[in-house]
Order: structure tokens, then C-alpha cells, then sequence
């Protein structure tokens, strides 16, 4: 009876005063057939809740793992940057350089002091190319800089035309260099042709 | 069906005949069990559920948590300081050209101040030249601390570098300056006393002094 109270609070109806027995059994049938309803309603929206949390939860794992990745790759050396042409341009020119200061070091005609110049301005040219490789093997090693694949070509471009400028320098330098080795030779040769034509040798 | 079952039972066990009343006693009993059993899936049903949606909520917390972590340990890396851009090679250049600049200036400085060939107000104007010099290096000294310490300014590592090659290209500039500067000082200087000498030896031959 207290639950029929709670169904109708208003008032009792007929049926309610003179058909006691078959009321109740009806409003039980209707309370339980409300509560199959009210079963299936929850049933529903909780499979509704849920498949929209799925949904936002997989939507923000998968922005999550965006920007992880890209962070994560702000640390890494993209393999396009790699095999960015002027990292070979640059190893090139280091090559040369140090090619062109051998050759001057084994330059005849030079005098102590001459050579101590010519090994002095060697080891200030080896020095600021180890330098600069040092810093390209910085730019191209994970986890050393955060730097995105544009900003690592810049700099791998700095580099690129810093050891340009010192092949120029060592260009210049070391013909003319040689070109003073080569006039002092001539010269001596010729002092020691004109020795042996007058017969002094 | 459980119902059902419980009747069968119900009905063996109160024996053949029933009255009217325990008929519908029974049948009330039957329909309170079968409200009960309502109640009690819904109940679980509403359990699930929170359980479902907490469990889900704590993902999406954990994902959003971790994803503020990701940021904030981006933001707060842009504070510190890189060791390769401490180490960055310029760093060390910067710093022997200052201190070469200060050297420098200072030693030149006082030998044009001990030279007889040059007024007072050539002294003064070679004061305030080296005065704004040595401002100048002042300054990119400031600037490299302020780039090489952590939490002053928020930078990436590219930005640090480029800050340090600008300070790099204005310290040299500087130490270059310095060194034409003191070189055509020094050479107005030495061509002072060889005219002065000059005029000496003249004045000597020609038996003045």
C-alpha cells in the first residue's frame, strides 16, 4: 500500500477504495513495466555516455600523441636533413683545405721563420675547421639541439658558407704561397744556369 | 523465470486448495520479486555505469594531464639553457675578444697618453672613443649573460644561437675596430716624430738649435 500511496499522492479513485486486490496488481504490473522502461532508458544512455567518452578519449590520446611526436621530433635529426646536399659540400671543402695546407707545408725555398708562419696560419685554419665540423656533428646528433629541419638547415648553411669563405682563403693563400716558392726556385736556377755558363761552378 | 519456479514451489508447498486471498497474495508476491529483480538490475546497470563513465573520465583526465605535462616541460626547456648552446663554440670566442678588446685598449690607450705628439684634446677624443668602446663591449657582455642564463628569457635553442652569433659578429667588429683604430693612432703618431725629428735634424744642419 505504500507504494500505490506513492503512485497516486492526489487522491484514491474507485477502483482504488472498492477493487483493492486487482488495483494493486495492476499498478505493480505498471511499475514494473515502467521500470523495465526506466532499465532500458539507463541502459542506453549510459552506452551513449560511453561511446562519446571513447570517443573524446580517443580524440585526445591521439592529439596527445601528436604532440609528443612532434616535440619528440624537435630533438631528432630527420633523415631529410641528413642527406642534405651541403653536408657533403662542407666535408669537401674541409678536405681541400687540409690538402692545399699539406702541400704548402712541404713548400721548398722557405726559410725557418717562413715555415713557422706558413705552420702557424695551418693550425689556426685546422683549428677553425674542426671547429666548424664540430659544430655541424652538434646540429646532426639527436637530442643535442631542439631545433626543427629548418632552423638545422640554416645553420648547416652558416657552416656551409663559412668553410666556403676558408677554401677561398686557403685558395689564395696557398698559390701564393706556392707562387713564391716557384719564382724563388726559377730565380736560383737561374743564378745556378748563369754560374755554370760563365763557369764559376 | 525465477518467478515462476518460486510460484511452482509456492504452490506445492501451500498445498491443492487455495483460497481467494492467498491467490492474490501470491500473485502480489510474485510481482513485488519481479520489481525487486527490476530494482536490482537497474541498480547494477547504474553501477556499471559510473564505474564506466568514472574509469573514462580518469582516462581522459590522465591523457589531458599528460599532455599538460608535454607542454609545460616544452615551455619551461625554452627557459633553461641547452649545454650545447652553453658550449656553442662563439661563446668562447666572444669572451677572449672581449677580454682582448680590454687588453688591448687599455695598453694602447696609455702609450698614446705618454706620447709627446698628441694635444690633450686628441687624448680626450681618444678617451671618449675607447670610453664608448668599452660601453659597447659592455653591453654584448650583458646581453651574452642574459642569453646564457637560465629563466631570464624564453628562447628556443636556435633563437640562444642566433642571439650569440649577433653578439659574436659585434664583438668582432668591435675587437676589428680597435685594432685599425690603434693601428692609424700609432701610425700618426710615428709620422709626428719623424717629421718632428725631420725638423730636428734640419734645424741641426742648418745650425738653428
Amino acid at each position: 500500500m505504500g507504494i500505490l500511496s506513492t503512485i497516486s499522492a492526489h487522491s484514491q479513485t474507485f477502483d482504488e477504495w472498492f477493487r483493492q486486490n486487482k488495483t494493486q496488481i495492476k499498478y505493480l504490473t505498471q511499475q514494473i513495466a515502467a521500470y523495465e522502461l526506466l532499465l532500458d532508458y539507463t541502459t542506453n544512455g549510459y552506452k551513449i555516455a560511453q561511446t562519446d567518452l571513447t570517443f573524446i578519449g580517443a580524440m585526445k590520446n591521439e592529439e596527445f600523441d601528436l604532440h609528443r611526436t612532434y616535440f619528440n621530433s624537435l630533438k631528432l635529426v630527420s633523415t631529410a636533413v641528413l642527406k642534405y646536399s651541403r653536408i657533403n659540400d662542407i666535408i669537401t671543402d674541409e678536405h681541400a683545405i687540409m690538402s692545399n695546407f699539406k702541400r704548402i707545408l712541404q713548400a721548398k725555398n722557405m726559410n725557418a721563420a717562413e715555415m713557422n708562419y706558413l705552420n702557424a696560419v695551418y693550425n689556426k685554419m685546422n683549428n677553425e675547421c674542426n671547429r666548424s665540423l664540430d659544430e655541424l656533428i652538434d646540429i646532426l646528433t639527436d637530442n643535442t639541439y631542439t631545433m626543427k629541419d629548418d632552423q638545422r638547415i640554416k645553420r648547416i648553411d652558416r657552416i656551409y658558407y663559412d668553410m666556403k669563405d676558408k677554401y677561398a682563403f686557403s685558395q689564395s693563400f696557398t698559390s701564393e704561397a706556392l707562387l713564391l716558392s716557384a719564382q724563388r726556385q726559377s730565380r736560383s736556377d737561374d743564378i745556378n744556369e748563369s754560374l755554370i755558363n760563365n763557369g764559376l761552378q | 523465470m525465477k518467478y515462476k519456479c518460486l510460484l511452482f514451489i509456492f504452490l506445492f508447498g501451500s498445498g491443492v486448495t487455495q483460497s481467494k486471498a492467498q491467490s492474490f497474495e501470491v500473485e502480489q508476491l510474485i510481482l513485488d520479486y519481479q520489481k525487486l529483480t527490476e530494482l536490482k538490475s537497474i541498480l547494477s546497470e547504474l553501477k556499471t555505469g559510473y564505474q564506466l563513465l568514472s574509469s573514462g573520465y580518469e582516462t581522459i583526465r590522465n591523457i589531458s594531464a599528460g599532455n599538460f605535462n608535454l607542454h609545460n616541460a616544452f615551455l619551461s626547456a625554452l627557459l633553461a639553457i641547452n649545454p650545447a648552446v652553453r658550449n656553442y663554440s662563439h661563446v668562447a670566442d666572444i669572451i677572449s675578444y672581449q677580454s682582448s678588446i680590454v687588453s688591448e685598449y687599455r695598453s694602447a690607450f696609455s702609450r698614446f697618453k705618454q706620447d709627446e705628439h698628441f694635444t690633450p684634446d686628441e687624448i680626450a677624443y681618444l678617451g671618449t672613443v675607447y670610453g664608448n668602446l668599452f660601453n659597447q663591449s659592455l653591453n654584448d657582455i650583458i646581453n651574452l649573460t642574459n642569453v646564457l642564463t637560465a629563466n631570464k628569457m624564453r628562447m628556443s635553442d636556435e633563437e640562444r644561437l642566433h642571439a650569440i652569433d649577433g653578439i659574436y659578429s659585434s664583438t668582432k667588429n668591435q675587437l676589428m675596430f680597435l685594432r685599425s683604430f690603434n693601428n692609424s693612432t700609432t701610425l700618426l703618431a710615428i709620422d709626428r716624430a719623424t717629421a718632428a725629428n725631420d725638423v730636428g735634424t734640419a734645424m741641426r744642419l742648418y745650425g738653428i738649435q
